[in-house]
């Protein structure tokens, strides 16, 4: 108990404070990049495009089949090994991003593809263009779900 | 990469073992936690739900790191010396528990309520119902997530490395620091969770095709 009390004292909580810091930091950014890029690679994936599709969802498997240490390690760790250098802040932002983004896009993608095909046709058939039609009507949809 | 991967093959293996070791005693654990929480999540006194719901929501929000430091560096201190391995795999066991909780309980409860009504008007106990009605048809429902669950027990396995628990993570760090080539050592590393994560996932997405409820 005597060190518990300890731990909060003005001294010890700063340093805490200071590590929470460059938690919100980091995650802030990475939900904000990971949200951005997860949602393209799902919706990357859905179209079904011959090969792109093929080889972007077989690199988010891998990618999500891997611990997220290990990417961060990879990141800050491996990639001087080759030359690459990034800071601490940055490896972290841009190895959770990749992790977070990987999940996400197959969230998204599960997601849309949850919706039933009929709104696609009901949209086409009322004269919406392709990208009319998933811009205005169906990306709010599925983005909610 | 693959000069890396031969000349440490032992170690690396044995990190492996000790990685896919972990992970099977930490799911028979947290299977066995995780229903317990969960039959006490639904439970009939308000007292055991709370306490139920309160551990679940508490083990679940905080990080998985962090708990496992905590069995590393506390228990020892104040209860009993443990080594890293198994500080690891209890900490990896609550962490996944409170996850398996919510998966079971969601199971359990997607069962149509009319049966347990059914089952305890024709004169079954609660223990009973559970067992021969409701558990074998919630099964079907938790066998997906709980598969899941496994591939993200064997990924945050690697938290170990830092508990000093002889997992793959951990002997990848000490060749790396030994033999200086990082990057070509984390890429094998990489390469040998792959080579069960990805089994086990296409496994599990063949299993859900298998068993499609339309």
């Amino acid at each position: 108990m005597d060190t518990f009390v300890k731990a909060l004292s003005w001294v010890n909580l700063r340093y805490l404070l200071e590590g929470f810091g460059i938690t919100i930091e980091v995650s802030i950014w990475a939900i904000i990049i990971s949200f951005l890029a997860g949602s393209l690679l799902g919706v990357a994936r859905y179209i079904n495009v011959k090969y792109f599709s093929a080889i972007v969802g077989f690199v988010i498997d891998i990618i999500r089949n891997l611990p997220l240490l290990l990417i961060l390690f990879f990141v800050y760790f491996g990639l001087p090994g080759i030359g690459i250098r990034v800071a601490v802040v940055p490896a972290a932002i841009i190895a959770l991003s990749i992790f977070e983004s990987a999940m996400l896009a197959e969230i998204i993608r599960s997601g849309i593809s949850a919706v039933p095909k009929g709104q696609m046709e009901a949209a086409r058939s009322n004269g919406l263009t392709y990208v009319q039609a998933w811009c205005k009507s169906l990306c709010p949809k599925r983005f909610v779900r | 990469m693959f000069s890396v991967l031969f000349d440490n093959w032992g170690t690396l293996i044995s990190g492996l073992g000790y990685t896919v070791w972990c992970s099977i005693l930490a799911l028979i654990g947290s299977c066995v936690i995780g229903t317990v929480f969960a039959l006490m999540e639904i439970s009939a006194h308000k007292v055991v739900r709370i306490i139920g719901r309160v551990y679940v929501e508490v083990v679940r929000n905080i990080p998985l790191l962090v708990i496992t430091m905590f069995f590393y560096v506390v228990i020892p201190k104040y209860v009993v010396a443990i080594d890293g391995f198994t500080a690891g795999t209890i900490g990896l066991t609550i962490y996944t528990s409170a996850f398996i909780a919510e998966t079971v309980r969601a199971g359990i409860e997607s069962v149509p309520v009319g049966q347990m009504e059914g089952a305890r008007s024709n004169g079954l106990t609660y223990l009973q119902a559970m067992t021969h009605i409701i558990f074998p048809q919630a099964i079907k429902i938790i066998i997906p997530p709980l598969g899941n669950q496994f591939i993200n027990l064997i990924k945050n396995s690697s938290v170990l490395a830092f508990v000093s628990g002889f997992d793959l993570m951990y002997q990848g760090k000490l060749v790396a620091s030994a033999n200086l080539q990082t990057f070509d050592t984390y890429l094998a590393v990489g390469l040998l969770y792959l080579v069960i994560t990805m089994p086990l996932s296409y496994f599990m997405r063949y299993l859900e095709k298998r068993w499609q409820t339309a």
